[in-house]
């Protein structure tokens, strides 16, 4: 990776799916950038940022000196919600009593207040002028267009109601010049290859090769054009073992990939061991960027094997459930694995003879490349799998049905054309889109045609927010019902919301597992997650460990590294969590097709005979002491 | 030209198909606006989340707000005068007065 990237331009963004190293690329570069003198901020834009886990201390939403010249900051929703609405509240306090005050706040945390303060947040640091280089460490894919895109789309909306009916969403016309010339400025930044450079990362693996490329396509169409493509986590020569096989594969991966770029392909390759910390950030700046002939070792040599994995027929227990149907939803960082899991369970389970919904909420989803099928935005049977149906919430689509939906409930209720153009012109609103993913979600959730809904989620930060919505519109909705006593509309909303609430808590109803190989940051972002979880009255019940190496894998000090490192983090992950924890071996190469996809769906759910009999044991306890 | 604002309680959308049960009063205030604006009155919304400023530049409002709360929103006023409070005004509340 010739050439330290950020000394040629003012931002620097980091992007790609998740789990490919974005984080520890970003903190490197900022780490390099401030060595040589420039005052540097490094800013995630995650909800579920890695930063302070990279850099070894806590980090969080205010600007904190790390090193000399290098500063960081975490975006983090409730507080930027908080700071939004508090620059409206604070003339407020002078005036009204606190308890007027309190409700006030309350009504400020509704849902769409907090996507939008999170990307004013965002461009804020476009525009900025205290640092001479800017890293913006992003969140997966998806999120990260959607962050993108959010002030093209406000500001061709506020335009175009200033051609309307004068109102939006986050005020009337005319109180929004400033921050229409906010986002303008944002977007002529993001389009000016001589101010930004997109550093587009990826695995060299099929699926996050193919992310990276429709990325790209879709910054593009943005009017985004500077990229830097790098390819991390190039297995080193003579690892040996399962190693060799994705070596190889790999390779193929890294030509696919220069094929369809105009600029050679920057290759970073794998270290023994993470990298974390200041010195180590260094070490892999040198190999990455100087190309650096070193080598980042484990340094858990000698852990011993870890024996604590909990047998296959307790995970099938909790997905098959004992009556009606059933949600298994998958949650974890990018890159664990969460759709070849689930993708794997499905098929499995379907096998069996049951009715399976493998849904994803992914705006990146690839189920369709895992199952080799198109899957769109209904639920369709996937050819080759008898009994597993397969669908994806699209955002566009989403949106598309949402307007449709409501216009002609608009249109029902009689009003006029003219109306029916606000109605119109309010839809075109940005909050729209959260509000139809929301729907759609729910939708799923709600489904009884099938025996079991299996979710694949996007990674930790998009899948929270997901979780947080019911909660915060069925707030949003109690309000209501308290002002407009008669208003069967948001009765029965509310009484929708409650009912999704309720089944998300249900252990019976809904399973959730975290996915997570054994590391530091995806252990320590489920963590998190499981807490957030809990606080919304949701408890985890299972982890499923992602690959994982054996003891004979060990055939080079490369291997032996990495497997001891997982030995130590696997114990990690039990003193952390308390729960069973189920192993998927790692693989010689990527899942893909029904012959890999069984074998994971074996390891995870195991034989299904034994575990009948297990299962029938288990019912009649239960029955018995009821 | 007469005029007309209305001071509203935290809003996301004006109409609120944007969140989860949109208001059907927040439809039918909207049907007025557009007949308002027909007869040449002049409409402002104003919510107390998106212009602050505006309420506490008006004596009038940060009287009402004082003495009775957030609940007196919304206030309607008409050329600076109190036609509504705690409701959204109707089209014909308004035409009453003198137009």
């Amino acid at each position: 990776m010739k050439g330290i990237p950020g000394l040629m331009h003012k931002y620097t963004f980091f992007s790609g799916k998740g789990g490919v190293g974005k984080t520890t690329l970003a903190a490197a570069t900022a780490v390099r950038t401030a060595q040589a003198g420039k005052r540097t901020l490094i800013v995630s834009t995650d909800p579920a940022s890695n930063l302070a886990d990279v850099f070894e201390r806590p980090i969080g939403p205010r600007v904190t000196e790390i090193a000399p010249n290098l500063f960081a900051l975490e975006i983090d929703p409730d507080t930027a919600t908080k700071e939004y609405g508090e620059r409206a509240l604070a003339p407020l306090r002078a005036v009204l009593p606190p308890d007027a005050m309190k409700v006030l706040e309350e009504q400020f945390r509704s849902a769409c207040t907090v996507e939008i303060a999170s990307f004013d947040r965002f461009t804020d640091f476009l525009n900025d002028t205290e640092f001479d280089h800017v890293v913006f460490d992003t969140a997966p894919t998806g999120h990260t267009l959607r962050l993108l895109e959010l002030p093209v789309d406000w500001s061709r909306h506020i335009e175009e109601a200033a051609q309307g009916n004068g109102q939006t969403c986050i005020g009337p016309v005319a109180s929004l010049q400033g921050a229409k010339a906010k986002y303008d400025h944002a977007i002529a930044a993001l389009r000016n290859p001589r101010e930004t450079e997109f550093t587009l990362v990826c695995r060299p693996e099929r699926t996050s090769v193919d992310e990276l490329l429709r990325a790209r396509e879709e910054l593009r169409t943005l009017g985004i054009g500077n990229f830097r493509i790098v390819a991390n986590g190039v297995i080193p020569a003579g690892a040996g073992g399962r190693f060799a096989t994705q070596a190889s594969s790999q390779r193929e991966q890294v030509r696919r990939l220069s094929g369809k770029i105009d600029r050679p392909c920057i290759e970073v390759p794998l270290q023994g061991g993470e990298v974390k910390g200041l010195s180590a950030l260094g070490r892999f700046a040198a190999i990455a960027f100087d190309g650096k002939n070193d080598f980042l070792h484990g340094g858990f040599t000698g852990t011993r094997p870890y024996t604590g994995f909990s047998p296959a027929h307790e995970l099938r227990m909790m997905v098959t459930g004992a009556t009606g149907s059933k949600t298994v939803v998958l949650t974890g960082k990018g890159g664990v694995g969460k759709t070849v899991a689930a993708c794997a369970l499905a098929a499995r389970l379907a096998r069996e003879g049951k009715r399976i919904l493998l849904a994803t909420t992914d705006p990146a989803a690839h189920i369709g490349s895992v199952l080799s099928a198109d899957v769109s935005s209904d639920a369709r049977p996937v050819p080759g799998y008898p009994g597993l149906f397969a669908v994806r919430i699209d955002q566009k689509e989403s949106v598309e049905a949402y307007k449709a939906k409501i216009l002609s409930q608009a249109a029902a209720s009689g009003h006029t054309g003219e109306m029916l153009a606000v109605v119109k012109e309010e839809l075109e609103s940005p909050c729209t889109e959260e509000m139809a993913v929301f729907e759609e979600f729910s939708g799923l959730v709600e489904r009884n045609d099938f025996d079991i809904v299996v979710l694949d989620t996007a990674p930790t930060g998009h899948t929270l927010r997901l979780l947080e919505l019911p909660y915060d519109y069925a707030r949003q909705v109690e309000m209501m019902v308290a002002v407009r006593k008669d208003d069967a509309g948001a009765t029965g909303a509310k009484g929708k919301l409650d009912a999704l609430v309720r089944r998300l808590k249900d252990p019976r109803a809904t399973t959730f597992l975290l996915v997570i190989y054994p590391e530091y940051t995806p252990i320590f972002e489920a963590k998190r997650a499981a807490e957030d979880l809990k606080e919304s009255g949701i408890e985890v019940q299972g982890v499923i460990a992602n690959f994982i190496l054996e003891e004979d894998d060990c055939t080079s000090p490369f291997s032996m590294s990495r497997y001891f490192m997982q030995q130590h983090y696997l114990k990690v992950a039990e003193e952390t969590f308390r729960l069973p924890i189920f192993k998927v071996p790692m693989l010689p190469s990527e899942p893909a097709g029904k012959d890999a996809l069984d074998r994971v769906g074996r390891e995870l759910l195991g034989m299904e005979n034994i575990a009948l009999a297990v299962l029938e044991t288990a019912a009649g306890i239960e029955g018995g002491a009821k | 030209m007469r005029r007309l604002e209305i001071y509203e309680p935290p809003l996301c959308c004006p109409t609120g198909v944007c969140g989860p049960a949109p208001d059907p009063a927040l439809a039918k205030l909207q049907e007025d606006i557009l007949r308002w604006k027909k007869v040449g009155v002049v409409v402002e919304r104003l919510a107390i989340n998106q212009v602050p400023q505006r309420f506490m530049s008006n004596p009038v409002v940060v009287d009402l707000l004082t003495r009775e709360g957030q609940e007196v929103l919304p206030v309607a006023l008409l050329d600076g005068k109190v036609v509504c409070k705690g409701k959204y005004p109707t089209y014909d509340q308004v035409t009453r007065e003198g137009m």
